[in-house]
């Protein structure tokens, strides 16, 4: 219980440094922070091929991806641009309370349909080869879905990125618009 | 054993977290970090399902998510650095041409 | 003996070839075609008029409205002359080929040379049209036909505003007196059963109250299309137009229509005293209006069209005493002079480059010898000086008026008194004198002299085809078979007395005219000068009758349009609001697209909690 305490904390103030902290970086950690906690208490869920996976491709490659990204684009300065529609935020934070509070009475009234003991055992500790037979017998189609999906973006993302070698128009790019382009 | 429900919260919580710094994030990585704040508190909710049934195909439905989480950000950084590109800045505000 | 369709179909050929090819006919060679079809159907009109001396010539064509008045009653397109329409056609096309003539030289450079004559072609067609019908409402036809061609030739030079106004001022006056013809017209179908004119003039007609209405709608048309009181004032500004289509139309032949439409249906009129007397004291009084308006006019054409619009008042005068053949004597007198006046001003007008002011001539005697001497030769005739064509037509209305009513011929005298002063001051105006103006006046071109001699000729001599001189004359004794009426003549000392009076108020007429401006001096009449330069407010009077009330219902309308206009927009921008609300949703920021997902999560997430609320409690 007080690990899972723990974690939750460690999760939440990673959440809350995610979408709080100033400088873009600390976002990311905040983030791989939060993600790995949430690793942890998939393992308390009996999930350990997930926790695996979480802390190899999300806390690993996909946040390394974002941190390269952010440093690429030089986003980690905050922005300092006038906001143009200030009532969002206030929206935001409004909707959120109301949001969360809703959820914590709706998912605080959560019934087990069994015994916890009877389920977890019935995992099998979450393990790969349970898992990867669930996937590759009743998920087979959704696997291989994904798997092709994986590809496109491969590619899709190199097509998106990729600088044409030769420019058949000579005219240069449209210039930054000044004060636009120095606060990102 | 830890109840379902509190892993419930947490997931509750995370996922309110993350909507709302889709809102107050005013630059387009951050937004997308926020989505996957999102996605991840939807992963911890759908594993303790996972475990509340007994089933393993909440796991395996996770690891599908988490797959199509790194497709997804995959193309959505490339659709960035294209906008940066072009605009040289990730802010989301000025990409308001889509008027109603 | 020719077909008569020939008179019509001549000209109307003419119009058709110049309005479609008119571009083809280069130099003044559509002049010349206008001219010499005009020149043919006047040779037609002349062949007809010797072989009709006996017996009427009535051609029905073809069934224009088959059953139109019940079985057997059909409207019919025919052409009917006798000698009334013989003599009105031989004027028609005589003076309308001297003034194509004429025109030729007036218009050489004007850039629509062309359509000029296609109008003067399509008018005479029109005209001849309105005097061969041989019912009322092929009449009618004709009537409306050269009031097109009125409005198109007022308008000619459509470029300038005023033209173009005063081209559809003279439409809408028009159209007033048009409406009084057309329900004479109904009326004499619903008394009669027929409106063909030979038909009904050997109907007997009784005389009761509804001929009398009969007789006063065909009044009001004759005096809307012969610019009588009321509808006067169109005339004057129907100057406007080129000077040949002011001698044509608004002088010798379509003004004059009013007066035939009433020669044609004496035998209406003569039955109906009443609308007779009407007629000739319209006639009379539009005489003295007119000739009170001409006094102190200064524009060479305005002092024209309100001596015009006198000599027709008298002609009404004529007519609506029973003088039907004084009327007609007078019509054919006044084609000459005043077309003879109308062309001598169209003349001084091309010679002084568009000038129209009389102040800023003078002295044109010297410059232009033979257009002096026409207009004085015409100033005689109209001013009734002896052996001059005015004479004898005047004393015959003005003697047939005395035999009527004293008073009416003593307005008439009176009114002679004016037209030989208002004629002489014209005269003295742009001829005596020095001249005022800054142009170099130069004689015309013989395409243009040959015209103004042959009418010259005419009207100094054009009197000898009906002298009343002491009992019958010749035109008398033709027109008898047609109008068949026994004339009013008075006993010879009182007619010898008449003609001497009238001729001595012509001479004192021309005394006062000489003692002011003899030697070019440019006085105003003192007192009555300003009345008569406005023509006696009689526009001002419309302007404030009915032109001001117009306008004032008009803006009320439209104000209240604007009301109801402003309703209707405001009840769209009240529904179109809520839209633009939902607008500001749409605002394109993708933040504010989130927010909208996160409220609609929100409502989906609080419905579970009430619910789940609702269940626990």
């Amino acid at each position: 219980m007080i690990l899972f305490l723990i974690l939750a904390l460690l999760s939440l103030v990673g959440g809350v440094l995610t979408i709080a902290a100033s400088n873009a970086i600390h976002a990311v950690l905040g983030l791989v922070g939060t993600l790995i906690s949430l690793a942890m208490l998939y393992v308390t869920l009996d999930a350990h091929f997930l926790a695996a996976v979480q802390v190899i491709v999300y806390a690993g490659a996909v946040m390394v991806l974002f941190l390269f990204v952010v440093m690429l684009l030089n986003a980690a300065r905050p922005v300092s641009s006038r906001d143009p529609i200030p009532y969002v935020r206030e929206l935001a934070v409004i909707f959120g309370v109301l949001l969360a509070g809703s959820l914590l009475l709706v998912l605080n009234g959560y019934a087990p349909p069994r015994s916890l003991a009877n389920a977890a055992s019935d995992l099998a500790g979450g393990a790969p080869g349970p898992v990867g037979a669930v996937l590759l017998s009743k998920f087979l189609l959704p696997f291989e879905a994904v798997s092709l999906l994986l590809l496109v973006a491969v590619i899709g993302s190199v097509a998106l990125v990729l600088r044409p070698q030769v420019q058949e128009d000579p005219a240069p790019e449209p210039a930054a618009q000044p004060g636009r382009g120095e606060t990102a | 054993m830890i109840p379902t429900s509190d892993y419930l919260l947490l997931s509750g919580l995370l996922f309110t977290l993350g909507i709302v710094g889709v809102l107050i994030r005013r630059t387009a990585v951050l937004v997308f970090l926020s989505v996957e704040l999102m996605l991840n508190a939807a992963n911890l909710a759908m594993v303790a399902f996972a475990r509340a049934w007994g089933q393993l195909q909440a796991q395996s439905a996770v690891f599908i998510v988490m797959t199509l989480a790194a497709a997804e950000v995959a193309i959505g950084l490339a659709i960035l650095i294209a906008i940066f590109r072009k605009r040289v800045s990730t802010e989301v505000d000025p990409l308001s041409e889509m008027k109603g | 003996m020719l077909p008569v369709y020939l008179l019509p179909l001549l000209p109307f050929l003419g119009f058709l070839v110049l309005i479609l090819f008119g571009r083809r006919f280069p130099g003044p060679l559509a002049g010349a075609l206008a001219s010499a079809l005009v020149g043919l159907a006047f040779v037609v009109a002349l062949i007809d008029f010797f072989s009709v001396r006996s017996v009427p010539m009535h051609e029905l064509l073809w069934s224009w409205l088959p059953g139109i008045g019940g079985k057997g009653h059909n409207l019919e397109i025919g052409f009917y002359l006798d000698r009334l329409s013989s003599l009105m056609t031989l004027v028609v096309t005589g003076v309308g080929f001297l003034i194509h003539v004429f025109s030729i030289g007036y218009m050489e450079h004007d850039p629509r040379f062309p359509r000029f004559f296609a109008f003067l072609n399509f008018f005479v067609a029109l005209m001849l049209i309105l005097v061969l019908a041989d019912s009322y409402p092929l009449m009618f036809v004709g009537w409306e036909g050269v009031g097109v061609a009125s409005y198109l030739l007022i308008g000619f030079w459509f470029e300038g505003k005023i033209n173009a106004n005063a081209a559809r001022k003279a439409f809408v006056m028009n159209r007033i007196g048009d409406l009084g013809f057309l329900l004479g017209i109904f009326l004499i179908f619903r008394q009669y059963g027929t409106t063909v004119l030979p038909s009904l003039a050997k109907m007997p007609i009784k005389t009761d109250s509804a001929l009398e209405l009969i007789c006063l709608f065909l009044l009001v048309g004759a005096i809307g299309k012969s610019a009588q009181l009321p509808l006067t004032t169109w005339l004057a500004d129907a100057m406007a137009g080129p000077t040949p289509v002011s001698a044509l139309i608004h002088a010798a032949t379509m003004v004059t229509a009013g007066v035939y439409l009433v020669a044609r249906s004496h035998f209406f009129f003569s039955q109906a005293p009443v609308a007779s007397s009407w007629v000739a004291w319209v006639g009379g009084l539009t005489a003295l209006y007119g000739a009170l308006s001409a006094m102190n006019q200064y524009d060479i054409k305005k002092i024209l069209a309100y001596s015009t619009i006198s000599q027709l008042g008298y002609m009404f005068m004529a007519v609506g005493v029973g003088a039907y053949w004084a009327g007609m004597y007078h019509l054919v007198t006044h084609a000459f002079f005043k077309a003879l006046l109308f062309l001598a001003a169209g003349s001084v007008i091309h010679a002084l480059q568009g000038e129209q002011d009389t102040r800023k001539m003078g002295g044109l005697a010297k410059t232009m010898p033979l257009t002096g001497a026409v207009g004085l030769i015409a100033v005689l005739a109209i001013s009734g000086i002896p052996p001059f064509s005015g004479f004898f037509s005047k004393e015959a209305i003005l003697g047939a008026s005395f035999a009527y009513s004293p008073w009416l011929w003593a307005v008439g005298t009176f009114t002679a008194l004016l037209t030989a002063f208002y004629m002489l001051r014209w005269y003295l105006l742009v001829f005596s004198g020095t001249y005022r103006g800054q142009a170099h006046p130069h004689e015309s071109g013989p395409v243009m002299a040959v015209p103004l001699v042959a009418l010259a000729i005419l009207a100094a001599l054009g009197g000898v085809i009906g002298p009343q001189l002491l009992g019958s004359n010749w035109l008398e004794n033709y027109l008898k078979p047609v109008l068949g009426l026994p004339s009013l003549h008075n006993p010879a000392t009182t007619e010898l007395s008449l003609i001497a009076i009238a001729v001595l108020l012509a001479l004192l007429g021309f005394l006062w005219a000489y003692l002011r401006y003899r030697s070019g001096r440019l006085t105003d009449l003192r007192g009555f000068g300003p009345i008569s330069a406005k023509a006696l407010y009689l526009d001002d009077l419309y302007a404030g009758s009915v032109a001001s009330p117009s306008k004032a219902i008009s803006g009320a309308l439209e104000r209240t349009d604007r009301v109801f206009g402003g309703g209707m927009s405001a009840t769209g921008e009240v529904l179109t609001e809520p839209g633009r609300w939902t607008n500001l949703w749409q605002s394109g920021f993708v933040r504010v697209y989130a927010l909208s997902m996160l409220l609609g999560t929100l409502l989906l997430v609080l419905y579970l909690a009430v619910r789940m609320l609702g269940g626990s409690l």
